[in-house]
């Protein structure tokens, strides 16, 4: 284990430093500078643009900057300052993190949840009738881009039946209302956003269980066991689904990358205060730091989501040896 | 974000959350208290102006916080625009023009007590000339040469030389707090913008009451502004939304009172709601297609002529404004004093179109159906951004209504920072744009000739007559009296086409109807929000 986990952190650091290298090198590729932002709307002189370019380093030959920018973040954690926020990156990015954690997590329980359901019912009824509609629909449902959904659900559940908010973290200006309402608040504007994201995710878990399920009900255990008599639930709950359940957490390591670029859309069409506005605002300000730091911070978080995945599939399915991965 | 199919549905169900109910009852006077909610598309990022990039919101914002020395008026339908006293209670000019005196309010003070004086006057004009702050709007203060404090409550400008615009440059940018902004060293002003949330002194109607990076700032009243009884509302909370049909749909539903931009397919809708308001106004802003006139396709003032009137202005301004603008046919737009309302637009005419692209050598010699010349073929790209879709749909059209005539046009939608990037290196044949003229009508950065290209002159427009009506323009203190020069600037654009004018479109702005007191305008969509007030519906 403990090589399995040397190994894993080492090749972690290796891409991470790809990653990072590989985004610093195109966002300077990208049209357009921060030092000059849009000629047609900035009064800037040229002497100006020259002060700007020079503060932020921008006058050095780029691999000069590249190591700078290199040794400041291995040695000091530090991203730089963000040139539109003008303060550091990272300060910038630690206000809007939590939030798109906490809708990515609301996103995975009801994907999984969802998923899980849906999964044994269609496999449970494999080429029946309920089989036949439900995966139906979830094909529909996956066909549906997230933001076109996104603005559906805010239509009919917002505007047509009142239900829920169409969009922020809470209630306009409820800063002031004490803190368990906050929280209600918080949570009643996070059902519509993170239900939109994991009814997406949940139709392809919920695909991936179901043939999983139905291949793992045609093995020999399982005619073994119902040849013992237990009953078809037992199978399925008890024998068919722990084994099942194994790729599936394997697949929760690869779906990281979809759902936090899923969060991210969802973010600017809910107005949901997090990485996906900041990462939108920065791209178009071409504020380098902060669009590294964004890039940087979810290249480590689905680096380190797939090795837990990994170590949480050790113990899910104990067959697996993690020396023996790659 | 939001795509024209999202907003299908969002239009294509109005009705069903549209209860029917009568005329709500205004009331006769205004009511204090209450708070409204306004949509932002995007979060500011800080509260002083001149250590961050401005933005339209950023600085709308900050006015509502912090005032100016005079405010501009948009009374400009019928003579430039005329200022009236806000922090000065009244200024005088010396007699040679060189000398600007402000005479400041003796009650202002600021939100921590101490009072608003001169020397804050001149320490606001250090930092907005200083090499350190590097404020984007420095260079409209490049011809003040010191700001004089001659008593606490009297502050002089002193300008190297009269100039039409004088009034407009002394006045740009509000005054700041020198006893608490001060205290943080220059050096340190575009890195520690928080700083500035951190030590908030304001002189203006609101201040601020908190602020959720990314969702929402509040703003609430500044008990110790100096206008008795302003603002009406006790707070005003910017709520960042920057997806525009969740900002309609919330503004249909009452989550959101105010929103600065409704898309034109929507606005007969919010208009014909009893719950909900258009306003509008023409903003200072002018659409053209611009010729880039080092291309050679676009080097003869007769073929962009030839171009502009095969161009159905009327009828792209019909399709896609819903009756909110009208052509075009000057940079000066029709609700601005200086308009050339004599001058007869280009009318459409794809016939003496074709004759004058024929006169220049331009014919289908090979009969493929597109113009060709010394074996060049009459074809170009007609670039605009990417997420307008009026530019977008008008490219196209241009695009069907220039085929007509053996012109091929290929449309290319690209990001804004691509975009800006390829009009500023003169990597273009043409762009459909919309460019902004604030009311001193200073038109030389568009088409004084800059062979540098480090002006917006795009095209790289060059017309001697144009460069000496500049000068002569300069020298004219009283920009009224300019009028004639202003009209035969207007008639040689016109006549030689650097830019093809296509519409005037209306600023389309959405409010519910319990929101009273607000006029939008092009001093700005917030203006005068101290005098908005807002009654409680039944």
């Amino acid at each position: 284990m403990a090589r399995f986990l040397a190994r894993r952190i080492a090749s972690a650091f290796v891409l991470l430093l790809i990653v990072l290298s590989v985004a610093f090198f195109f966002t300077r590729l990208l049209p357009g500078s921060p030092a000059a932002r849009s000629s047609m709307t900035s009064r800037l002189t040229p002497e100006q643009i020259e002060i700007l370019r020079s503060s932020y380093g921008l006058d050095r030959p780029a691999v000069e900057q590249y190591f700078t920018w290199l040794g400041n973040i291995f040695f000091r954690w530090d991203w730089g300052p963000s040139f539109s926020y003008r303060q550091p990156a990272a300060q910038v990015l630690r206000q809007a993190l939590p939030n798109t954690l906490l809708l990515g997590l609301a996103t995975l329980i009801i994907q999984y949840a969802l998923g899980l359901v849906l999964g044994v019912l269609t496999a449970h009824t494999a080429g029946g009738r309920v089989d036949n509609v439900l995966r139906g629909l979830s094909l529909s449902v996956f066909s549906i881009p997230s933001f076109w959904l996104a603005t559906l659900a805010i239509f009919l559940f917002h505007e047509r039946w009142h239900l829920l908010p169409a969009g922020g973290m809470a209630s306009p200006g409820s800063t002031q209302v004490p803190l368990g309402e906050r929280w209600l608040d918080l949570f009643h504007h996070l059902i519509l956003p993170a239900s939109v994201l994991g009814l997406l995710g949940g139709v392809m878990i919920a695909q991936y269980l179901r043939n999983n399920l139905v291949e793992v009900l045609d093995q020999d255990f399982i005619r073994t066991a119902r040849s013992l008599g237990f009953s078809k639930k037992r199978i399925l709950w008890h024998h068919a689904l722990r084994n099942a359940l194994s790729p599936l957490v394997q697949l929760l390591g690869l779906s990281l990358p979809t759902l936090l670029n899923g969060v991210l859309v969802i973010e600017v069409v809910f107005g949901w205060p997090g990485v996906g506005q900041v990462l939108f605002s920065a791209c178009s300000a071409r504020d380098y730091p902060l669009i590294l730091a964004t890039t940087a911070y979810g290249a480590i978080l689905v680096i380190v989501g797939s090795l837990l995945s990994d170590l949480l599939q050790r113990f899910v399915d104990p067959r697996v040896r993690l020396e023996a991965s790659p | 974000m939001a795509s024209p199919l999202a907003l299908a549905l969002c239009l294509g169900c109005w009705d069903s959350s549209e209860p029917a109910s009568g005329p709500i009852k205004i009331p006769s006077q205004p009511i204090a208290g209450g708070e409204i909610v306004v949509a932002c598309a995007s979060d500011i990022p800080g509260l002083n102006e001149i250590a961050t990039s401005s933005s339209q919101t950023s600085t709308e914002l900050i006015l509502r916080m912090f005032v100016k020395l005079l405010d501009e008026l948009p009374d400009y339908q019928d003579h430039p625009p005329t200022f009236e006293p806000r922090l000065a209670t009244s200024y005088e000019w010396s007699e040679d023009h060189r000398t600007l005196t402000f005479h400041l309010r003796r009650d202002a003070v600021w939100s921590d007590g101490v009072p608003i004086t001169a020397e804050d006057v001149r320490w606001t004009w250090q930092v907005q000339t200083s090499d350190q702050t590097v404020w984007e709007n420095a260079s409209m203060k490049e011809h003040i040469t010191d700001v004089e404090v001659v008593d606490d409550y009297t502050a002089r400008y002193h300008f190297t030389h009269a100039y039409p615009g004088q009034l407009v440059q002394a006045n740009e940018g509000a005054i700041l707090p020198k006893h608490a902004w001060g205290r943080l060293p220059l050096e340190q002003w575009r890195t520690n913008l928080p700083w500035f949330t951190d030590n908030l002194v304001v002189s203006g109607p609101f201040t601020l009451d908190s602020w959720t990076p990314q969702e929402e700032i509040v703003l609430k009243r500044n008990e110790r502004y100096f206008e008795p009884g302003i603002p009406y509302l006790d707070r005003v909370i910017f709520r960042i939304t920057p997806d525009p049909t969740s900002q309609l749909t919330q503004l249909r539903t009452g989550v959101i009172d105010y929103i600065r931009q409704v898309p034109a397919e929507a606005a007969r809708q919010i208009d014909a709601s009893p719950k909900t308001r258009l306003l509008t106004y023409w903003p200072a802003q002018f659409n053209p297609i611009i010729w880039n006139t080092k291309n050679p396709l676009f080097s003869e003032p007769s073929t962009r002529r030839a171009l502009a009137l095969a161009i159905d202005r009327q009828t792209i301004v019909d399709t896609l404004w819903y009756g909110f603008a009208k052509p075009a046919k000057s940079p000066v737009i029709s609700s601005v004093w200086a308009h050339h309302k004599e001058m007869a637009p280009l009318p459409y005419d794809p016939e003496g179109a074709r004759k004058l692209l024929a006169e220049n050598g331009w014919t289908d010699s090979d009969g493929d159906g597109i113009l060709d010349r010394d074996g060049e073929r009459f074809s170009f790209e007609l670039l605009t951004n990417i997420g307008n879709r009026e530019r977008n749909d008008a490219a196209v059209m241009i695009q069907d209504q220039l085929k007509k005539i053996g012109v091929q046009v290929s449309p290319r939608p690209v990001e804004w920072n691509a975009l800006d990037d390829r009009m500023s290196s003169g990597n273009f044949g043409a762009i459909i744009m919309g460019l902004g003229l604030d009311t001193s009508l200073d038109m030389s950065s568009f088409f004084k000739t800059d062979p540098e290209g480090k002006e917006l002159n795009f095209g790289y427009y060059s017309n001697a007559r144009v460069d000496e009506i500049f000068s002569e323009i300069s020298t004219v203190l009283d920009i009224e009296a300019a009028r004639p020069l202003l009209f035969e600037l207007q008639e040689i654009l016109q006549r030689e086409q650097p830019h093809t004018y296509l519409w005037e479109s209306q600023r389309l702005v959405g409010a519910r109807s319990t929101l009273q007191g607000a006029t939008p305008s092009s001093v700005g969509t917030y203006d005068q929000m101290r005098y908005w007030w807002i009654f409680p519906q039944d």
